[in-house]
């Protein structure tokens, strides 16, 4: 291999680096900007294992407060993936729990049981994938097949 | 004597500017908003606009004339807020990764618009017109028919309902004024979005410090002549690419500036009034083909948008029908970028003959182009 | 071997593409189930309702003014004339006939203005152009709005004045040209006689005109100016003959277009008309610099055959609509190759 002159050697190398800097940039916006969706729901379990907060003040890293009471869903959007998850039960002298979680790169919505987290129960959180549109329109074309619309004049077999 | 005739000079230099002045300052009690509103909503457009107005300075300094291929750039910078928008990146980090998904496509946009205008020279401006649009074919291509099929598009929700293609309102819910409302301003009963002021004053210093470089000097050389710039020994080419890239990578960032304030995206429309709006805010603002400056920018958004602003209300004050505004402040845009052209035209010819009629008086006036 | 290959550079190897792709659209439309007929029945109907448009932008390309991106000063006359035949009531050949009358005072005063500024502007004509094209149809947007038209048929029911944007021919002279003579064969195909006949008619003369003293004078001017000079030939004049040429012309293109089309579109629509008249001229052959009568008639078949054809057949083969990117692609990239090309005037 042939020696590079001094300049070229040098343009190469501040060429590499910015190329490697445009990366670096790029990967940690990608990183701290990545949004998720944080859905938050205090249900009970069905069969009755855990009970419903009575209501609660849940805030998740410095987002707003919200309060949920039995049954209420609603939704945290965060930026990043390691989040700090902190459940005020309203009842008086309650504890109040603060427990740190991350939150999958690649994953767009997680569903948050406070129920079951104040109830101990492993795991409280949970891959949310919402339906779409298409899918969506899918279960109501399967259900429209199940129950076919009578209309006037429709004959068939 | 000779002070009447500089004021007939400036009047002339600045004959677009007055007409508009003049109209404008008709039409602002006529509309009946509130000094209030209106200073807001400039305070709002100057942050929205001015960036994408400065990215035509550079190739009015290389004497390329109004970059009209700089929609290329708006192009790159849509393109870089869909991968953001789809990705979920949120607020500033969303911007400036479309920034930077944005970079390569800009350049590689700009440098091709750079080739095309090399051989087109001499008719710059109509050849970046045409390439605007033959470019909003390939974007069409690219966005309505390969992402979602060959570019992977993750979110659903973006793509059209037969699978694949962009939907033709992009929602910017992600990103929307996240820029803006960073470092939001209260003055008064005014918000002023202070980040964007900062970007803004930014590449004022950047554009500063460009004209004192080696690069700078060069493109400022070629715009007065490109022969004696070329036996200077400046590569009259290669410099005017990267006057037409620097462009189209500003465009790129200022259209992203421009969607963020606007919080939604018209997919295949958003950029085909860029180039209008950029050219004719600058003109307004008293630059010409051949010269522009800082202030020109900022002269030209604030007389322009003021003129949007009021017009259509001046029209349904005076005439019943707010449309008859809008045609009118069309036209006028129209019109004072036809206007600014003849009269650089104008005097390009004018300066030409003279230097013929020295060089048939046997004057040594050499470089008759 | 070496000739072929001179006549392909020549030639361009755009144009061939575009050539291929049409003959290939004609090949595969039956297998697509396209029907060949009633296609060329369309490409017809448009060739005749856009040649003259595209015949307009001659004179000035001979004169050496560029691409009359302008060409909208000369619709805008046509408008005119139009609406006007339109409001005094004229119906068939009247109508159509009254209409050029209208237009032509117009057609040639603008002419004149336009000229007139085109030639303080020599060097910069085409973006000019563009401009000028442009703020004549917005400016036009608010006269539509405020003149005082009053017919029925034109002007918004309720307000009772402003005129449509779109008014229909229909009861006044829609497709007279087009089914005067119409020959029908068969169920799909019929060919408008009248229309083509106009349009050979105008080509034709045009011909003859730039084949006559002044015609040559013109060409000479485009070509070669500092002899056109040496000749004593006024450049100016010539100049502004080729603009008052070619807007008059324009204008009568938009009414023949009108007529075919059978609606008056104002207000916004002619803002882009020159856009696909240029790229027809330049697929036909023609150069910033020069175009024949030949280049006028095999562009506008090209690229209306082109317009016509690609929604069907192109949709079919790819199950999708990509007609108007196709469209844009071809149109623009006809342009765009023409202002790059190295022209041999220029130093």
């Amino acid at each position: 291999m042939s020696k590079l002159d001094p300049k070229t050697a040098r343009r190469l190398t501040v060429r590499a680096a910015l190329g490697v800097l445009y990366f670096v940039v790029a990967v940690i916006l990608f990183l701290t900007g990545r949004g998720h969706t944080i859905l938050v729901d205090n249900k009970a379990d069905p069969a009755g294992s855990y009970p419903a907060l009575k209501g609660a003040v849940v805030s998740i890293g410095r987002a707003k407060p919200m309060e949920f009471y039995p049954g209420d869903r609603d939704k945290f959007i965060v930026k990043g993936q390691r989040h700090v998850l902190r459940v005020k039960p309203l009842a008086p002298g309650a504890q109040e729990r603060t427990v740190e979680f991350r939150v999958p790169l690649g994953e767009d919505m997680t569903l948050v049981s406070i129920s079951k987290l104040m109830a101990g129960v492993e795991p409280w959180y949970e891959t949310f994938t919402a339906p779409t549109a298409q899918e969506r329109a899918a279960e109501r074309a399967a259900a429209d097949a199940e129950n076919p619309v009578e209309t006037f004049g429709s004959f068939g077999p | 004597m000779s002070k009447t005739i500089d004021v007939r000079k400036i009047l002339a230099d600045n004959l677009v500017v007055v007409i508009f002045l003049v109209i404008t300052a008709f039409a602002v009690p006529v509309s009946g908003l509130s000094a209030q509103f209106i200073i807001q909503e400039l305070l709002t457009r100057i942050g929205r606009n001015a960036f994408l107005v400065f990215s035509l300075l550079l190739p009015i300094m290389a004497g390329m004339g109004i970059n009209f291929g700089m929609v290329l750039g708006a192009m790159a910078g849509e393109i870089g807020l869909i991968v953001a928008v789809d990705w979920g990146i949120l607020g500033v980090n969303g911007l400036a990764l479309a920034a930077l998904v944005g970079m390569p496509v800009a350049v590689l946009l700009g440098w091709l618009a750079g080739e095309v205008l090399n051989r087109a020279r001499g008719r710059e401006m109509v050849t970046g017109y045409i390439l605007g649009f033959f470019m909003d074919g390939v974007y069409q291509l690219i966005v309505l028919y390969m992402m979602g099929s060959i570019i992977p598009i993750r979110s659903p929700a973006i793509t059209l309902s037969r699978g694949y293609g962009i939907r033709n309102t992009l929602g910017l819910d992600s990103v929307r004024q996240s820029l803006d409302t960073l470092l939001a301003v209260r003055v008064g009963p005014y918000v002023l979005p202070m980040a964007t002021y900062v970007v803004i004053g930014l590449l004022c210093l950047f554009i500063l410090w460009f004209r004192r470089t080696k690069l700078g000097q060069d493109m400022r050389a070629i715009g007065q002549d490109q022969g004696v710039s070329h036996s200077a020994g400046i590569a009259v080419e290669r410099t005017r690419i990267i006057a037409i890239v620097i462009s189209t990578v500003l465009a790129m960032i200022g259209q992203i500036i421009f969607l963020q304030n606007m919080g939604n995206m018209a997919t295949y429309n958003a950029h085909k009034q860029t180039g209008f709006f950029a050219a004719a805010a600058l003109l307004v603002g008293g630059a010409s083909v051949s010269k522009a400056t800082i202030p020109n920018v900022f002269i030209g958004v604030v007389l322009l948008h003021l003129m949007y602003i009021v017009m259509p209300r001046a029209g349904a004050q005076l005439f019943g029908q707010a449309q008859i505004g809008e045609f009118f402040r069309d036209a006028l845009s129209y019109a004072a970028i036809a206007m600014a052209l003849v009269i650089y035209a104008w005097r390009k010819r004018a300066n030409a003959d003279k230097a013929r009629a020295g060089l048939r008086g046997g004057e040594a006036a050499g470089g008759a182009k | 071997m070496n000739t072929l290959k001179q006549a392909v550079t020549d030639f361009g190897w755009p144009r061939i593409i575009i050539f291929l792709f049409v003959v290939a659209l004609f090949i595969g439309a039956p297998f697509v189930n396209v029907r060949v007929d009633s296609s060329f029945t369309d490409v017809f109907n448009r060739f005749g309702q856009n040649a003259v448009l595209v015949l307009a932008l001659v004179p000035m390309v001979q004169a050496g003014c560029g691409l009359n991106f302008g060409l909208p000063v000369g619709i805008i006359a046509g408008l005119l004339g139009s609406t006007l035949a339109m409001e005094f009531g004229l119906v068939g050949w009247a109508g159509f006939l009254g209409a050029i009358a209208l237009a032509l005072p117009f057609a040639v005063a603008f002419g004149f203005a336009y000229g007139f500024l085109l030639n303080k502007v020599k060097g910069e004509e085409m973006t000019i152009a563009m401009y000028v094209g442009f703020s004549i149809v917005t400016f036009f947007a608010i006269l539509w709005l405020l003149l005082p038209y009053s017919s029925p048929n034109m002007v918004w029911g309720y307000a009772g004045r402003g005129l449509r944007t779109t008014i229909t021919l229909e009861g006044y002279w829609g497709r007279i040209l087009n089914d005067f003579l119409a020959l029908r064969i068969g169920e799909n195909f019929q060919f408008p006689t009248g229309m083509i006949l106009f349009v050979v008619l105008l080509t034709v003369l045009m011909g003859f005109f730039l084949r006559s003293k002044t015609g040559t004078a013109m060409t000479a001017v485009g070509s070669n100016p500092d002899f056109a000079r040496a000749g004593g030939v006024s450049a100016d004049r010539m100049r502004l003959t080729s603009v008052v040429l070619s807007t008059v012309i324009g204008a009568v293109g938009i009414l023949v277009y009108q007529q075919s089309f059978g609606f008056i579109q104002i207000y916004n629509a002619p803002l882009f008309m020159a856009f696909p008249a240029v790229a027809a001229l330049l697929i036909g052959g023609a150069s910033v610099n020069k175009a024949s009568m030949l280049n006028v008639i095999v562009g506008t078949f090209l690229f209306q055959s082109i317009l016509t054809m690609t929604p069907s057949v192109i949709n079919s083969v790819l199950q999708t609509d990509m007609s108007e990117v196709i469209r844009i692609l071809i149109s623009n990239g006809m342009i765009l190759y023409a202002l790059t090309r190295k022209t041999k005037v220029t130093k």
